[in-house]
């Protein structure tokens, strides 16, 4: 077959083109940092990325949930303890009311129960940045209000603790088919009725000012059944606490399972592009200086 | 034969080996000339009654062009496929680029973020701060599927140009052959070969003409062609038919070929205007038709669609909605409804009266992921589309590559024959000089013989 001029030339073009277009694809790798940009690359591939892209966004879905169910249920544990400290340090200094008393130690007294219920109604109004942890849906509206004036021992002080809240109960899906409660509801932090929680505490503070032994008496029974409440409340945010930190880890693992196999699907092999792109524009330059050696003999060189 | 007429042979051959080195030059002048194809001399021979061959008579030195006829209309054909894929591919993948399915920001991944925004609602459903991102997100998801139809449409606005172009380029290519035809006449024997120029201007015509669509070719007399496509004679003599575009259709115009005179659409057949009509209406209106079957899947009100489940939910303040969230706007794109764009706290997230209840938000989460069309959840609708260009891009690389290795092939081959050899020539050119050289010594030494003989009957 004849070697013409038109396919000496055309043929050296077009392996050029092939090489530099060989070379582009290989710095398209390098500066993306993928091996795959276009689902006509490796349709199957792209498919496959996509579908475990949608399954990453799924857990990172959940893995978010947990994140925020162990910040609010840890932040309402929190609260809880400190709820029960308060509540508790109550029912002690009720014991050191039975005992007989003078004016000044009643004063004490009575201060020391109304700081508590202060201390109690600021627990209740716990905040996870400006979400209230116990108002159920209402998580911009604080849990109790107090209103304060003239108690029954003639002092100023908290009179009556209303709830602001709702009886709702917020769920953050785990997973497909679980979910947890994220927090408890200020009426369920007591054994019947969240008012009842400050109720004991103030009925306390006015027996030991009013120097009524059986009021003291009522009020401490009712004081500790809000502990137990309060227990009760304590155990179960510790019970959805645990399953959405068992879940977070699980999606931590997930999450990382799920990243690496789209990696492997979709990011280029960095050296070995380098060294392919290396090896192209060698092959490049002896392709050139070959067309170089060859151009420059000629026929008529001899004429 | 006598010294006189040795001379005359002598002369003769002189003239051949003179049209013969012209030839030569002209080849090689043209070498890269795209088209040309290489010449030579013929000329004709008669047998004498002995045996010996004899030049005929003066004035029939032919120049002709040497191309294989068979390789070349194999060529043609190559030269078509090859440009019908490439046309795809080429068509194929600015539809992926503006697409950008794997990208980050791609319709998917915004789908996604909706979703997510609408269950990060339900969590804290009296957060302002959500209600503000989920709405911010649907109009994002709203103007990524906008932005998915126009770029989808601008895309068959260019095909639809590039047909328009490719019709112009017909009627350009119709009109060279057509002036072909009315320029080609009966050689004159004379050596000039003036039909040769002509008869590459056609051959290059016509190879240029199967890139746009296939061609019917049946030469005639002298090289005069008669052209048709797809069974409707586009050139005859030396008139040609002329080709005009027409584009039908409001919503999604498509263009045309229909023969002016005769009012007849013809079928491109093949080449690269077939390809652009194949992906416009294929690929291309498969992915337009998925995208507005997502639109309409917002903006549906059916039972347990997000925009039924809005209406029927209750705002930031317990209002009960009564608006959708999504609805079109009056170009056929999709928008968040304006009330509820200008104020997120009437996004309808509770599901009772209740403030601070997100449980209408994750139902709408959930309806976003709902079936769409064939068991297949939007994401999933919207992976397969693009899976399905990617399939139809590859495809038409893959055949790209193989139609590329056969017209390179059947190039060679055509070349081979048709195209000039540099080596060859200058062979060829140091023959021819020596040739001359050696024939005007016969002249120079016939001469003098007859010069002898002369003065020797003078004594």
């Amino acid at each position: 077959m004849r070697v013409t001029f038109g396919d000496f030339y055309g043929t050296l073009l077009r392996n050029l083109d092939e090489m530099r277009g060989r070379m582009r694809a290989a710095q398209e790798k390098l500066s993306s940092g993928k091996e795959l940009t276009r689902p006509s690359q490796d349709p199957p591939r792209a498919a496959e990325i996509l579908s475990i892209r949608r399954e990453l966004e799924s857990v990172e879905q959940y893995g978010r949930n947990a994140g925020s169910a162990i910040q609010l249920l840890e932040g309402a544990l929190a609260a809880t303890q400190r709820l029960q400290d308060l509540l508790g340090e109550a029912a002690v200094t009720a014991v050191a009311a039975r005992s007989p008393r003078g004016p000044d130690t009643t004063v004490i007294l009575t201060g020391k129960f109304e700081s508590l219920l202060e201390g109690l109604v600021d627990g209740a109004n716990v905040k996870d940045g400006e979400r209230y942890l116990f108002s159920g849906y209402k998580t911009r509206t604080a849990a109790f209000a107090a209103t304060t004036g003239v108690t029954a021992g003639g002092a100023q002080g908290i009179t009556a603790v209303s709830y602001g809240g709702d009886s709702s109960r917020t769920t953050f899906a785990l997973s497909d088919g679980l979910s947890v409660e994220v927090g408890i509801p200020g009426t369920s932090l007591s054994d019947s009725g969240g008012g009842d929680l400050f109720l004991g505490v103030m009925a306390l503070r006015d027996a030991v000012a009013t120097d009524n032994d059986a009021a003291l008496a009522a009020a401490e029974s009712d004081v500790a059944r809000h502990l137990g409440g309060l227990t009760r409340a304590e155990a179960e945010l510790g019970q959805a606490l645990a399953r959405a930190r068992e879940a977070g880890g699980r999606y931590e693992a997930q999450k990382l399972d799920t990243l690496e196999r789209i990696s492997t699907r979709e990011d280029a092999d960095i050296a070995g592009v380098i060294v392919d792109l290396e090896a192209q524009r060698v092959l490049l330059d002896a392709a050139l200086r070959a067309f170089v050696s060859v151009d420059a003999e000629s026929l008529f060189d001899r004429l | 034969m006598s010294l006189t007429r040795g001379i005359d042979v002598a002369v003769r051959a002189l003239t051949i080996l003179r049209a013969s080195q012209r030839t030569v030059a002209e080849n090689i002048a043209n070498a890269a000339a795209p088209g040309y194809s290489r010449r030579r001399v013929t000329s004709s021979l008669s047998e004498s009654g002995q045996g010996s061959v004899q030049l005929s008579s003066f004035g029939e030195i032919d120049v002709t062009r040497v191309r294989d006829r068979f390789a070349d209309a194999q060529l043609r054909a190559a030269v078509r496929e090859q440009a019908d894929a490439r046309a795809s591919s080429e068509a194929l993948s600015d539809i992926e680029l503006h697409l950008n399915p794997l990208g980050e920001d791609s319709l998917p991944s915004v789908l996604g973020e909706f979703t997510s925004a609408l269950t990060e609602v339900s969590k804290d459903a009296a957060d302002p701060i959500r209600r503000i991102s989920a709405v911010r997100k649907a109009e994002e998801l709203a103007a990524a599927l906008n932005g998915g139809l126009s770029t989808l449409s601008e895309r068959r606005t260019a095909l639809n140009d590039s047909v328009v172009e490719g019709v112009a380029d017909i009627n350009r290519l119709l009109a060279v052959l057509a002036e072909v035809n009315r320029g080609l006449r009966p050689e004159g024997g004379d050596g000039l070969g003036r039909n040769n120029d002509l008869l590459d201007k056609r051959d290059q015509a016509l190879e240029d003409l199967e890139e746009l669509v296939r061609v019917n070719a049946i030469e005639g007399d002298f090289g005069k062609m008669v052209i048709s496509i797809n069974g409707h004679a586009v050139v005859e003599g030396d008139k040609f038919f002329e080709i005009e575009a027409v584009v039908s259709g409001a919503a999604d115009p498509v263009v045309s070929l229909r023969v002016i005179d005769t009012g007849i659409t013809i079928d491109p057949g093949a080449g690269s205007i077939a390809a652009l009509g194949r992906v416009r209406d294929g690929t291309l209106l498969d992915i337009q038709t998925g995208y507005r079957s997502l639109r309409d899947f917002l903006v549906s009100a059916a039972g347990g669609s997000i925009n039924a489940l809005h209406a029927a939910g209750y705002d930031a303040a317990g209002a009960l909605s009564g608006l959708p969230l999504f609805e079109l706007d009056g170009a056929g794109g999709l928008r968040v409804r304006a009330e509820i764009a200008a104020n997120p706290d009437l996004l309808a997230a509770a599901a009772a009266a209740a403030v601070g209840d997100g449980d209408n938000a994750i139902a709408m989460a959930t309806a976003s992921e709902a079936v769409i069309s064939g068991g297949k959840t939007p994401q999933e609708f919207l992976a397969g589309l693009y899976t399905n260009l990617g399939f139809d891009k590859k495809l038409s690389d893959d055949l790209m590559d193989a139609a590329g290795r056969l017209e390179v092939a059947t190039r060679r081959r055509a070349d081979s024959v048709r195209g000039v050899s540099l080596d060859e020539e200058a062979a060829r050119l140091l023959q021819y000089q020596r040739s001359y050289q050696a024939l005007v010594r016969y002249i120079s030494v016939a001469d003098e013989l007859v010069l002898l003989t002369i003065n020797m009957g003078a004594r």
